[in-house]
């Protein structure tokens, strides 16, 4: 099922294409030099690279626990997630269809999501001295290969081009990776002693989904020699959990000391630098926009 | 327009893409839950696990201030696994049998009052409750419990006046129906090992008892002096008897696949052996030294052992279930004609996992149900299900 989902947003994409290249052709008149440099100047193609860092944060959907309570309240076990505090990176490839000011753009990434939660375990008897705390530090890494779709709006077009945009993107589960840092406070002592006791990291792709959000942003284009440089910040927001629900309880080397994932979306913030490069009628006559 | 048509259908299998798989049935997931208990010296031993109407029953053990022997338990999930309702025996009763029985929908065990420590019966209902009925036998102790072929219940239990080894066959209302003792030698000292059996994690024998495909009734307990496994037709004397050594070798489990056939676990003081299809002495006196064929080094020394039918895909099996000597449960897939292995799981990794029941499912999964440590050191129920497609796959 994942090979014939990718085959066919491969295929939606070359359809996008071939659309463009038909508006493309469809406008395409005889041409004398001054209206091939006004056409160049009005429709192009732009493709290149681009990357960036990125900041996830999490929305909580449902609460779940490998560890079901006898004697105290579930709320016990509920996770606490850092936001914004654990940089990502994505690199992928940019490719732009410009006509009279709006863009149609699709950039597929590898990006990656750092999410960040910890939970606490505590255990006590009669005595002070019968007390046992457990804390399981997780850092979830997860890569989507992200096929965005957006729209752009140049606000001024001239060598410095501000702009806003506005899409929606699916991302394939590309990759993921778990690790659990479990920290014990003993307090046999009578004080509290804390030692780490294990540091576990694992692939954990069958726990992940794909995902489908939207997203929105503004940025700016710098136009020197045959390259456009692009800076851009753009907010994701998905709606849905990207944990695989199916496999949350199945049993693992998480699962056995009762760390399992919640259903949680994601929310991104990322920051990105794109070199694009003029496809359409390039020589050395014309320069970029 | 025909641009627009063909962007909209772009749009169109965006979104389409990003629609959810539609959900499983709970019957289809596989689960691993565990059940914890905030108290530090709190400490749970199941011994039993059943499903029915849709709820996993866990009998398990408690330590109990008033008795050496253990307090009863019984939890109660819900069919994901859930913890719904946790009831505690009046600590009266204690020493449940190691097993959970079920017939129809009511769910049995047999356990002793901690004073006269005569026999009980407890019958579970659906709703959780727990209602104990007091047996007219002059037997002590409960060491191990079955269901008949005729879906009535067998208990084997010791007599310490008589020093005899007793089979009971009784009514799920627990009347007497059938008896026999048998003498486990005069002058034979067993009753520090019977009650270390209850109060010792260590000294655990593994008394079972049941009825074979044949009708003949078995009990493994001791019999001559020694660790045996009987087979009995509630006649005044054995008509089979595989003999072990004193409490240091003999059989583990053993479960009825044919009217001589038997899958079985026996031990050798430290090493273990097992077969899938084997014919024991239903008839004649053998020793439990001539089924050793080759040992299996992971089987930890004192490790619990259970086997279970299971009707794999398109094939007879049992499942073998035990302890490792890595603290993980691992379950041995056999198919039941052929005697071959089929397929090996381990469960458990960075916390020990040890292993008290395992029982098949009405949806063709299995779930098994042990103790694994928190933190390492607090001992906590866990059940393991392992749905019907992991099976698949595993198999």
């Amino acid at each position: 099922m994942p090979r014939l989902r990718l085959l066919t947003v491969l295929l939606s994409f070359m359809l996008l294409f071939s659309v463009c290249e038909g508006i493309a052709q469809k406008r395409k008149k005889p041409s004398t030099p001054a209206s091939q440099a006004k056409e160049f100047l009005n429709t192009q193609w732009w493709l290149g690279i681009r990357g960036g860092t990125n900041f996830t944060q999490t929305a909580l959907l449902e609460s779940f626990s490998g560890l079901n309570p006898i004697n105290y309240s579930a709320d016990n076990l509920d996770k606490e997630y850092e936001n914004f505090v654990n940089p990502a990176f994505h690199i992928g490839l940019d490719v732009t269809f410009y006509h009279k000011g709006f863009s149609i753009m699709s950039f597929p990434t590898f990006f990656r999501n750092n999410i960040n939660y910890s939970s606490q375990l505590s255990w006590s008897g009669e005595s002070e001295r019968d007390q046992y705390e457990t804390s399981y530090d997780v850092q979830q890494s997860i890569t989507f290969l992200e096929l965005p779709l957006a729209v752009k709006y140049d606000i001024i077009g001239d060598r410095v081009r501000p702009f806003v945009m506005a899409g929606a993107f699916y991302s394939i589960a590309f990759d993921a990776n778990k690790e659990v840092q479990i920290f014990e406070t003993d307090y046999a002592s009578g004080e509290p002693v804390e030692f780490e006791r294990a540091n576990i990291k694992l692939n954990n792709k069958e726990e992940i989904n794909n995902n489908w959000g939207v997203l929105g942003g503004i940025g700016v284009s710098f136009d020197f020699w045959n390259i456009r440089s692009i800076i851009d910040i753009q907010y994701r927001h998905s709606f849905q959990s990207i944990v695989n629900k199916e496999t949350r309880f199945d049993e693992n080397t998480f699962s056995s000391f009762g760390e399992v994932q919640d259903d949680y979306s994601l929310q991104n913030y990322s920051a990105s630098l794109s070199f694009v490069f003029p496809l359409r009628y390039i020589d050395s006559q014309f320069k970029a926009l | 327009m025909k641009n627009r048509l063909l962007f909209f259908l772009l749009i169109f299998s965006i979104l389409t893409l990003s629609c959810e798989n539609e959900e499983l049935a709970p019957e289809q997931l596989s689960f691993l839950k565990i059940y914890d208990d905030a108290d530090y010296n709190a400490s749970y031993q199941p011994v039993g696990l059943q499903y029915s109407e849709n709820k996993y029953f866990i009998l398990s053990e408690r330590s109990i201030t008033s008795s050496d022997f253990s307090g009863i338990n019984l939890v109660v999930t819900d069919s994901l696994g859930d913890f719904t309702t946790e009831y505690q025996l009046d600590e009266n009763f204690v020493a449940p049998t190691k097993s959970l029985l079920k017939v129809g929908s009511l769910l049995y065990f047999f356990c002793m009052d901690r004073n006269s420590l005569r026999p009980y019966l407890g019958t579970v209902s659906t709703d959780g409750t727990v209602t104990t009925t007091a047996l007219n036998t002059t037997a002590s102790y409960p060491l191990a419990a079955n269901v008949t072929a005729g879906n009535n219940l067998l208990l084997l239990s010791y007599d310490p006046n008589g020093l005899n080894s007793i089979l009971t066959e009784i009514s799920r209302e627990g009347e007497v129906l059938q008896q026999v003792g048998y003498s486990i030698g005069p002058g034979s000292d067993v009753q520090d090992a019977i009650v270390n059996h209850f109060t010792k994690r260590s000294a655990r024998i593994p008394f079972f008892c049941g009825q074979s495909a044949g009708n003949r009734y078995y009990f493994n307990g001791f019999y001559n002096y020694t660790l045996s496994m009987v087979f009995t037709n509630f006649g005044d004397n054995p008509t089979g008897v595989l003999q072990g050594q004193g409490t240091d070798a003999g059989m583990k489990a053993a479960y009825s696949t044919a009217s001589a056939d038997f899958a079985i676990v026996g031990y050798q003081f430290s090493d273990h052996f097992m077969s899938a299809k084997t014919a024991l002495p239903l008839n004649n006196i053998s020793s439990s030294v001539n089924l050793f064929d080759r040992n299996i080094p992971e089987i930890a020394e004192k490790a619990v052992c259970r086997i279970i039918p299971f009707n794999g895909i398109n094939r007879e099996l049992v499942i073998i279930a035990s302890e490792t000597e890595g603290r993980q449960v691992v379950l041995y897939f056999y198919d039941v004609n052929s005697g071959q292995l089929e397929a090996t799981y381990y469960l458990g990794t960075l916390n020990p996992f040890t292993l008290s029941s395992i029982t098949s499912l009405e949806d063709g999964g299995i779930a098994i149900a042990g103790t694994t440590f928190l933190a390492g050191r607090f001992e906590r129920i866990y059940l393991q299900k392992i749905s019907k497609d992991q099976l698949g796959e595993i198999l």
